[in-house]
């Protein structure tokens, strides 16, 4: 188990990680700030479930997403919803062009459900399928299945 | 411009930009004594009080119980306070299981259909023992009028009828009303929470 002074330190070092899932998961800003507590609540909590067995960042971001899409708070709207994909997934930029193209990926992307961003989130970090499959908890041909339809709906969306 | 394009691009150059990110949020990992907001965290907060109210009404009782003196008043009040105390064991294991689930650190699938799980038998059982307290109360003094009855040398044949089921009326439409009432109050806290939460498992599932 990780002591405190490991934990902060594995946080502050891929803190990107929580602040990607709420920037896809949370609509407004003002709300940015509970569900990172949420979140680093949550891996504090559970810190003694990581046995090193897979990578921090790995465990951090299961925890992240865990809490994001079971995230809801009774006193205001409900969020747990949709927002675009983090807008530095379109930055920085190359060309006009390639940047307009960018962007028509990420409104794409942000039109997709709740999972399906998820699955996107994972595989834009370069996580395998049998890893994205193991954090979603369904066989990686059920993923595949998934990724082929995602893919497909991304290509209608653009074009 | 498809998926793989994107991921491309973004391990080429977009970590730079969580680099940024990441020196823009709050330097402070997370704040001491910050709390909780969540829906979920506020459920296990209503078990501690709910439990702190069981146990206390429950101990509350015994204690009167030991100092009345008409029996009648005794078995009321240890009847509601056996009532209290498998109530606040129900609460007290309640709370284990919702704390084990608020740690734990699964798939995404066993998170979302643990919290639905958990939520469904809150309130379901939430439903039946707030329910079943009304009732418990009616019974326990119907229990004891019938003692306090017999004790002042009245006949069993003596009971007036009339006012028995009198007593039975306003206590089945209490009940009823207080069945609707908490199933209303728990449909409106947790009901929408729910609905999206089976609407993302579905979503797990489904691959058409």
């Amino acid at each position: 188990m990780l002591s405190e002074a490991e934990f902060i330190e594995g946080v502050r070092e891929h803190e990107n990680i929580i602040w990607k899932v709420i920037s896809v998961y949370l609509d407004n800003p003002d709300e940015h700030e509970d569900l990172r507590q949420e979140i680093l609540l949550n891996a504090w909590k559970g810190i003694r479930t990581f046995r090193g067995e897979s990578k921090f960042s790995t465990w951090l971001y299961r925890v992240a997403l865990n809490t994001a899409i079971t995230f809801y708070k009774k006193d205001k709207k409900h969020q747990g919803v949709h927002k675009s994909m983090p807008d530095n997934f379109v930055e920085p930029v190359d060309e006009p062009a390639d940047h307009e193209n960018r962007l028509a990926m990420n409104e794409a992307i942000d039109r997709l459900s709740t999972i399906d961003k998820a699955v996107v989130m994972l595989y834009l970090d370069d996580y395998s399928y049998p890893e994205i499959a193991d954090m979603l908890g369904i066989t990686v041909n059920n993923l595949a299945v998934k990724m082929n339809r995602i893919k497909w709906r991304l290509k209608q969306k653009i074009v | 411009m498809e998926l793989e394009d994107l991921r491309k691009h973004i391990n080429a150059k977009a970590r730079e930009s969580y680099a940024v990110a990441s020196a823009i949020s709050s330097s402070a990992v997370f704040d001491a004594g910050s709390r909780s907001v969540s829906l979920l965290d506020k459920m296990l907060n209503s078990i501690r009080w709910e439990l702190a109210f069981a146990a206390a009404f429950a101990l509350g009782c015994l204690l009167v119980a030991i100092s009345a003196n008409s029996l009648p008043v005794v078995v009321f009040l240890v009847l509601l306070s056996a009532y209290s105390f498998a109530f606040s064991l129900y609460l007290y294991r309640l709370h284990h299981r919702t704390t084990s689930h608020v740690l734990s650190t699964g798939s995404i699938r066993a998170s979302v259909s643990g919290t639905i799980e958990l939520i469904e038998n809150f309130t379901r059982l939430y439903l039946r023992l707030s329910t079943s307290f009304v009732p418990a109360i009616f019974v326990a003094a119907f229990i004891a009028g019938l003692l306090d009855f017999i004790e002042k040398g009245y006949h069993l044949t003596e009971i007036p009828y009339f006012s028995l089921i009198l007593y039975s009326i306003i206590a089945i439409i209490w009940i009823l009303l207080m069945r609707k009432f908490t199933n209303w109050w728990l449909n409106r806290i947790y009901g929408r929470y729910l609905l999206e939460l089976k609407r993302r498992l579905k979503e797990i599932d489904n691959n058409e």
